[in-house]
């Protein structure tokens, strides 16, 4: 015979056919098969999806009420060296504050400070976490701090401070309520100042809420007597420039008049990685419950294949189909099962989010002062990361049967009936 | 000097040399073949026939290189196929022999021409020959009408019909037939047995079958008797064609 031969491709396109009509060949078993890939895929992809946005939440959260994206301190202060808080002020802060502001990726540079004092309310008394917060630079920060009552706080108002709703609660404390702070200077001289609440904020994080009050920074330091901050706190516009800045803002520290250091909020942001970890723990246990699920329930629906085909494996083996083929077959049908169970689960996953969203379903995190809406995010990433995994999982799943048909006698094979 | 022996191999198309097989039942043994030999020459309609569990299935399979003689030799045009691997005898099949079964053995999920197409997928031949080739064959055994329909829409003499296109269709040395009639009405086995013998006459095909109906062994060329796995003394005839 003078025959033509094909290239790879074209003998590979009659293969395709061929793995695509026997995956589907027993159409309920097949579509139980999907629908159980696609579940799977869905369920990472929301899950990650709704994760994902809580954890990014926690950290813009974190970031914004509390540590900024990067914070200068002197080195005693980072280390807890000196005893004495005195001995932690950077003086000369305004010096670095104007450096830092040259830098266009940066939103806010301001002092802080933080203290402890006595917060009192008519006869009532209770211990209360002060943060200061420069009303004129860091007016961004405002939005996070959501007010259920009353307003944030401004420049013009150097004598108001805005209350935790936790530690108003505590207090009986209502925007526009009087009340007064004591606390010691940094010499240990007792000060005490009176204070209009300008307004009773809440963030997402009920511990912040519950002890704690904001404070103009310019006051803070009239009833500390002091001019200096214990630290620099700087937000910047992308929390992605986070260690460009760090690299950059570095070495111009090494020329500041006192030794001092930079970290960056993730360093100093506890809770966020450990709810970050305890996340990421989460979705893998779940991944691999699914994806087990899912190898199991495919290594069966293979294996009963193979057993009904065993005759039509005897037949190709017997036509000249070498093992290593038989092997590729299976794993090729497990391959559109697989990815037909990745595309339906992600079309699912995308309506299922938008569903969800739309619905304003409100949930309370541990350690969360307020409800918040279930917001999920269908990222890009968990899709193929999940779809890739079902593909490759169902692939696995195929190939301990397929190589056990590879391997049957092509005598007996023969002698099951098609 | 002439070598008389070599020259008989390579005029074979095949040859088994005291050829045996031992199946190993639990602690039983069962000699399903004893030292038997064949020849088959180049367009011979040869038949193995004999009762059930004669051994007739059992030469055809080591004929077919499916399975291994427990000892003795199968030659494929003078080629010993004793050293070959798992993968070398696969080509081989894949190359100069092709199979018809009793139970016709179609992938379900292939069409008429898909079926008959299979084994020149295995040759690596291109599509659009492939397709040709396999139109002509399904043409051949009458089935020009039957190209698309699945092996569940046929008869089952035109099932057996398509897996007759299917041996052909790469013009193989040798096709073997284990009973292709057995599972087919007198009318049907009839039609396949005059195509079988057309092909044998017409496209000098050379075609080894099993069977223990004498409608069928009539037609033979070549007849070789098995009895309990021995070949039976004296039990091989040649028909004049």
């Amino acid at each position: 015979m003078d025959l033509k031969l094909a290239g790879a491709k074209n003998v590979m396109w009659l293969r395709i056919k061929i793995a695509i009509r026997n995956a589907f060949r027993n159409q309920r078993r097949s579509l139980l098969n999907v629908f159980m890939i696609s579940g799977a895929v869905t369920a990472i992809v929301l899950f990650e999806g709704f994760t994902h946005n809580m954890v990014e939440g926690l950290r813009e959260t974190t970031i914004e009420t509390q540590t900024g994206h990067l914070q200068i301190a002197l080195n005693s202060f980072w280390e807890k060296k000196s005893l004495k808080p005195k001995d932690n002020l950077i003086l000369g802060y305004r010096n670095i504050l104007n450096e830092l502001e040259k830098d266009k990726r940066i939103k806010y540079a301001a002092g802080r400070l933080e203290f402890f004092g006595l917060l009192s309310k008519d006869d009532d008394s209770i211990s209360a976490r002060v943060v200061t917060i420069d009303p004129e630079k860091e007016v961004s920060r405002n939005k996070y701090f959501r007010f259920a009552e009353g307003k944030a706080l401004n420049s013009t108002s150097p004598f108001q401070i805005a209350v935790g709703s936790g530690l108003a609660k505590k207090l009986k404390i209502k925007s526009g309520s009087s009340v007064s702070l004591l606390s010691h200077t940094y010499d240990g001289i007792v000060n005490a100042m009176d204070f209009e609440v300008s307004g009773i904020f809440q963030t997402d994080i009920s511990e912040f809420d519950d002890s704690t009050l904001l404070m103009p920074l310019k006051t803070a330091q009239q009833l500390l007597d002091t001019k200096a901050v214990e630290q620099i706190v700087v937000g910047l516009n992308s929390s992605w420039d986070t260690s460009a800045v760090r690299s950059s803002v570095q070495p111009k520290l090494a020329s500041a008049e006192e030794p001092v250091q930079i970290k960056t909020w993730f360093q100093l942001a506890t809770l966020y990685k450990q709810v970050a970890m305890f996340n990421k723990i989460q979705n893998m246990i779940i991944q691999l419950i699914l994806m087990s699920l899912v190898m199991l329930s495919i290594a069966n629906t293979v294996g009963m294949s193979i057993l009904e085909r065993t005759g039509e494996i005897g037949t190709i083996r017997a036509l000249g189909e070498k093992r290593k083929t038989v092997i590729f077959q299976f794993l090729m049908e497990g391959f559109f099962l697989g990815l037909c169970g990745a595309i339906l689960g992600t079309c699912l996953a995308v309506f299922l989010a938008k569903l969800f969203n739309s619905m304003n379903i409100p949930i309370v995190f541990p350690g969360a002062s307020a409800p918040i809406f279930i917001k999920i995010e269908v990222l890009v990433e968990s899709i193929s990361k999940a779809s890739s995994l079902a593909v490759l999982i169902t692939m696995l799943a195929a190939i301990f049967p397929a190589h056990r048909a590879s391997k049957m006698n092509i005598v007996q094979a023969l002698r099951h009936n098609i | 000097m002439f070598d008389e022996s070599h020259a008989r191999k390579t005029a074979c198309v095949v040859q088994a040399l005291d050829v045996s097989r031992v199946y190993a039942l639990g602690e039983h043994k069962h000699q399903a073949l004893n030292k038997v030999s064949l020849e088959v020459e180049p367009q011979d309609f040869c038949a193995i026939a004999g009762p059930s569990g004669s051994g007739k299935s059992t030469l055809l399979n080591i004929l077919g290189c499916l399975e291994r003689p427990t000892s003795g030799e199968v030659l494929i045009e003078g080629v010993s196929t004793k050293q070959l691997t798992v993968n070398q005898l696969a080509d081989f099949r894949a190359q100069k022999l092709g199979f018809v079964f009793q139970t016709f053995n179609l992938v379900p999920t292939l069409s008429a021409l898909e079926n008959v197409e299979y084994p020149l997928l295995l040759l690596n031949i291109s599509a659009s020959e492939r397709r040709k080739i396999a139109q002509e064959a399904l043409r051949k055994v009458g089935l020009e009408k039957f190209f698309k329909n699945r092996p569940s829409q046929l008869s089952g003499g035109q099932r057996q019909r398509v897996a007759i296109a299917r041996a052909i269709v790469k013009k193989p040395l040798l096709i073997l037939a284990d009973e292709p009639t057995a599972n087919l009405d007198r009318n049907t086995a009839t039609e396949i047995l005059d195509l079988m013998q057309r092909l044998n006459s017409d496209e000098k095909m050379t075609f080894v079958f099993s069977s223990h109906d004498p409608l069928v062994l009539k037609r033979a060329t070549h007849v070789s008797y098995l009895v309990d796995g021995l070949k039976v003394s004296g039990g091989e005839e040649r028909h004049v064609a």
